[in-house]
């Protein structure tokens, strides 16, 4: 857990930032051949392309920031008159702060006098920087304590996480817990908006892959059914949703894919606690899931894959695309 | 812009409009984008007095501006020191009665600006000439459907002089104008319904979900438990329903299966989200339509306009919570879709007041929705004003008579879209008729505008009341054009300027210390400032309304704002058309 937590915190060592800032150059110079893009479709192209380094190792903390980095850098800022790199680090990574600091209160792990007192004190930093282009320079070079004082401007380097500090770097109590509204109130307005994040799995790793197992109809066509090898929950608490993309192969041709995604919670196995996990949808089904049963008969196998993100969102890679050449569904 | 009755970005329900004044009602079933921009908004941004409410003020303002110069004294207002309590008459008195005449033939005899299609012509219509209520008139357009029922009849479309100033259609006729003897003058409707209609440029603001995660979702949803069979809307449903009332309706929910349903095959989930998420329409517009006069310092604006991280008498829990969730899902302003940052930021405004330290697209662009500084309301104020005053259409006055209103509305001074925000405002348009006393305080009766049509009997109570308050409201009108005119002599480079943004500031400025004041002695639950009831306001909208409806001495206490706001109104409608020639 703790591992987790430092991942989560923005202290950031030398060579991080010295490989971001590297990344950035590259990634720019390629940009320029895509300066036509809307706003969305960079975002997409930005994620799509930092989605692949984290598939392949990049610490998901170390992919957050880079990703909010990238958005700066490439999406967000005036093509006529970019960023610097450095200005787009310190805005990814206040970015990442502010979502962070979101995603704490959430987790209970705040409070709403210290979130409001740290979103403040970042705020403030963030206008100090906007007058004064030497810090964000002096933050690209470094912010062990990861309280947004350049370590170079920080008289107290060792400052420990979600302190609010002084303009030089000091822990300053006295504006650390302003007057904020009452905890329960803001969690309770927060649940009418369903942002239904279980406290449980803050700072949970992120879940194993799920294995494809079976997929198909059940005799009568009652239901099509989606079996996987389950992954463990982590902790107990912390609930898993299972993520499917299912294209069914139809005998149309490749022009004509019924695509769907599907997401379950793992309380929805209907296979009990043991052996795989077995989701179903029923052929009661309405709206555009239906015509899996409508067409039924036209399909004669499906390409799919899953994966698992825990209550807090975090996912884990997807499992490879697997072909199934029969739609029917053999109990596995 | 095409609007639909029924749609995604507005849910009406029956309980919804059971919530509604009767008499705003007639014509909001027919003003369908009205109905359901207003009672469906959450508690996000908002707009701020309901557009029935600003119209009305804007009406009744136009209706004093009338009975000044009504030539029966009965129904005449005006100061009168041999009324117990009366008011002496200002020295020149006379010549604020000349000016609101001449504003008044101004006024009326302006085209309305509205738009116009084969069914009802409007565009060309002078104001107080508009023959028939133009049907769906915010919507003309191509192909847009035109009711056959084109008469006027009792507050319809918000024209509705009410009580005492019923007698400025039944004795005032003003031989100046061809058809005279007609019995109603729209003016002041029409300037109320450009007033509101600010509220509906949804093109303002549009906002987009910044991925915040590089590996999933970020946001889960426990909404699959329910929801199995629409699995896709159920990936949707967190960006989709995020800001939408939820309330126990499924139409959120409905909305996200159909974007699932439309969803682009063969892409990954995640890739679609940022596609999706488009926000703009009434939870959005408002975002311009703040000013923050609690002693925050701003580094844009002479004001700050909307800023949660120092909003409210003290940041509130709902302010707290969009900010919350606008850092959990990347909500942010899409700048380039945003028409807000280009018009409500201020160069070269020439009126002495401190323009806007303008900001870049990056500047706009690159925090999230809840860590942006808004532009200021008085801004907003002078876009339109410099267009219509530069010899724009009528429809330009709508931005500053609308500004005048949300100068009034405490939590668009305070800063807050919570604090009671939502709930307050719609008190405020349920109690209507009993704050400006069509209703005697205290009276039961329903909310009907037949109750507009009653006019009261000379020396009967309520006829004393209205005149009275009416009368007051003209008097503070005095007092805010005799700053004006001082204005004028203190910038001699100016002419006939109207400083629409130190006019704002300066309204905002007393309706907020008159709120914070009311407030300090309001005790618990306090009054105009409640935040617990916008939490209660998402669960049980109905009692959340109540603790302001139902609040002792609400009406005369909203009645003090309702002046200053009318008031200003006037000064502002008698000095604009000086601006001009």
């Amino acid at each position: 857990v703790s591992g987790q937590r430092s991942q989560r915190s923005l202290a950031l060592s030398a060579a991080t930032i010295a490989s971001l800032i590297t990344s950035l150059v590259v990634s720019f110079s390629v940009k320029t051949a895509a300066e036509t893009e809307t706003l969305i479709q960079c975002a997409e192209r930005v994620r799509g392309e930092v989605r692949a380094q984290l598939d392949a190792g990049m610490p998901q903390a170390e992919a957050d920031l880079v990703l909010q980095t990238r958005f700066a850098k490439e999406c967000l800022g005036d093509p006529a008159d970019p960023p610097s790199n450095a200005t787009a680090f310190f805005v990814g990574a206040l970015n990442r702060e502010y979502h962070r600091l979101a995603y704490m209160f959430v987790m209970h792990k705040l409070n709403s006098s210290s979130y409001l007192g740290l979103v403040r004190d970042r705020s403030g930093k963030m206008k100090r920087a906007r007058h004064d282009a030497t810090y964000v320079d002096m933050f690209a070079q470094g912010d062990a304590d990861g309280d947004f004082v350049p370590d170079r401007l920080d008289r107290c380097p060792g400052t420990k996480v979600n302190a609010v500090t002084t303009p030089d770097g000091c822990p300053d109590p006295k504006i650390a817990g302003p007057k904020a509204p009452a905890d329960r109130d803001v969690r309770r307005a927060l649940s009418y908006y369903r942002l239904d994040v279980t406290p449980a799995c803050y700072d949970a790793p992120p879940p194993d892959v799920p294995q494809p197992l079976r997929l198909g109809y059940t005799s009568g066509r009652t239901a099509f059914k989606l079996a996987v090898v389950p992954v463990e929950r982590d902790p107990e608490e912390c609930p898993i949703y299972y993520e499917f993309n299912v294209t069914m192969v139809s005998m149309l041709g490749p022009g004509n894919p019924v695509y769907r995604g599907y997401v379950f919670k793992d309380s929805e196995n209907t296979n009990g606690g043991s052996g795989p996990a077995v989701f179903e949808i029923p052929s009661t089904i309405d709206g555009a899931s239906k015509y899996l049963f409508i067409l039924a008969d036209l399909f004669t196998g499906a390409q799919w894959r899953v994966r698992a993100v825990n209550g807090a969102g975090v996912a884990s890679p997807w499992s490879t695309y697997e072909f199934q050449p029969t739609t029917v569904f053999a109990q596995p | 812009m095409s609007v639909r009755c029924e749609g995604s970005q507005h849910r009406g329900t029956a309980e919804k409009r059971r919530n509604m004044p009767r008499w705003a009602r007639v014509r909001r079933i027919a003003a369908c984008v009205t109905v359901l921009a207003f009672t469906c908004s959450s508690v996000a941004p908002a707009l701020a007095y309901n557009f029935n409410t600003h119209q009305a003020m804007v009406d009744l303002a136009y209706q004093i501006m009338r009975a000044a110069n009504h030539p029966d004294p009965v129904w005449r207002l005006g100061p009168n020191p041999l009324v117990p309590g009366g008011a002496s008459v200002p020295p020149d008195w006379s010549e604020f009665l000349s000016d609101l005449s001449n504003a008044v033939l101004f006024w009326a005899s302006q085209e309305t600006g509205l738009p116009s299609d084969s069914c009802a012509p409007v565009a060309g219509t002078l104001m107080r000439e508009l023959p028939v209520a133009p049907t769906e008139w915010w919507s003309r357009g191509p192909g847009s459907p035109c009711m056959d029922d084109k008469t006027f009849g009792p507050g319809e479309w918000g024209y509705a002089p009410g009580g005492i100033l019923n007698h400025n259609d039944v004795v005032f006729m003003d031989p100046a104008f061809p058809g005279a003897g007609r019995f109603r003058d729209h003016t002041g409707a029409v300037l109320g319904w450009l007033g509101g209609n600010i509220d509906y440029n949804f093109d303002d603001t549009h906002m987009w979900y910044k991925p915040q995660s590089a590996a999933g979702l970020g946001v889960v949803k426990d909404f699959v438990d329910d929801a199995v069979d629409f699995a896709l809307g159920a990936v949707f449903a967190p960006f989709i329903c995020m800001f939408d009332w939820v309330d126990g309706e499924i139409d959120c929910w409905e909305d996200s299966k159909n974007a699932g349903d439309a969803a682009n095959p063969g892409d990954d989930l995640e890739a679609l989200i940022p596609g999706v998420g488009d926000e703009s329409g009434s939870d959005w517009v408002g975002v311009w339509h703040y000013i923050q006069m609690g002693g925050q310092t701003d580094e844009f604006d002479d004001r700050p306009g909307y800023s949660l991280e120092d909003s409210g008498p003290g940041v509130g829990a709902i302010d707290m919570t969009l900010m919350i969730l606008g850092d959990a899902t990347g909500l942010s302003l899409n700048y380039d879709d945003s028409d807000g940052p280009k018009k409500y930021q201020i160069s070269n405004g020439g009126d002495g007041h401190r323009d806007t330290d303008v900001r870049s697209k990056s500047d706009w662009q690159f925090l999230t929705f809840g860590h942006l500084t808004y532009e200021p309301v008085d801004n907003l104020a002078h876009y339109g004003w410099s267009q219509w005053r530069n010899g724009g259409a009528t429809g330009w006055v709508g931005y500053p008579l609308h500004a005048l209103g949300d100068a009034v509305a405490p939590h668009h001074v305070a800063g807050s879209p919570g604090w009671g925000h939502r709930p307050y405002e719609d008190a405020q348009e349920q109690r209507w008729l009993w704050t400006r006393l069509v209703r005697e305080p205290g009276s039961g009766g329903s909310d009907d505008s037949a109750a507009l049509q009653t006019v009261p009997a000379p020396g009967s109570n309520l006829y004393n009341l209205q005149k009275a308050y009416y009368t007051s409201v003209l008097l503070r009108a005095y007092e805010y054009r005799k700053w004006i005119k001082e204005w004028r002599a203190s910038h001699p480079g100016n002419g006939n300027d109207v400083p629409v943004r130190d006019l704002v500031t300066l309204v905002a400025k007393n309706a907020y210390e008159y709120s914070m004041s009311t407030y300090a002695s309001s005790g618990v639950p306090g009054w105009p400032f409640n935040d617990t009831s916008s939490v209660v306001y998402l669960a049980d909208e109905g009692a959340a309304i109540k603790t302001y409806a139902q609040y002792p001495n609400n009406e005369s206490m909203t009645r003090e704002l309702i002046k200053e706001g009318a008031a200003a109104t006037i000064a502002f409608l008698m000095s604009a058309p000086e601006a001009r020639q």
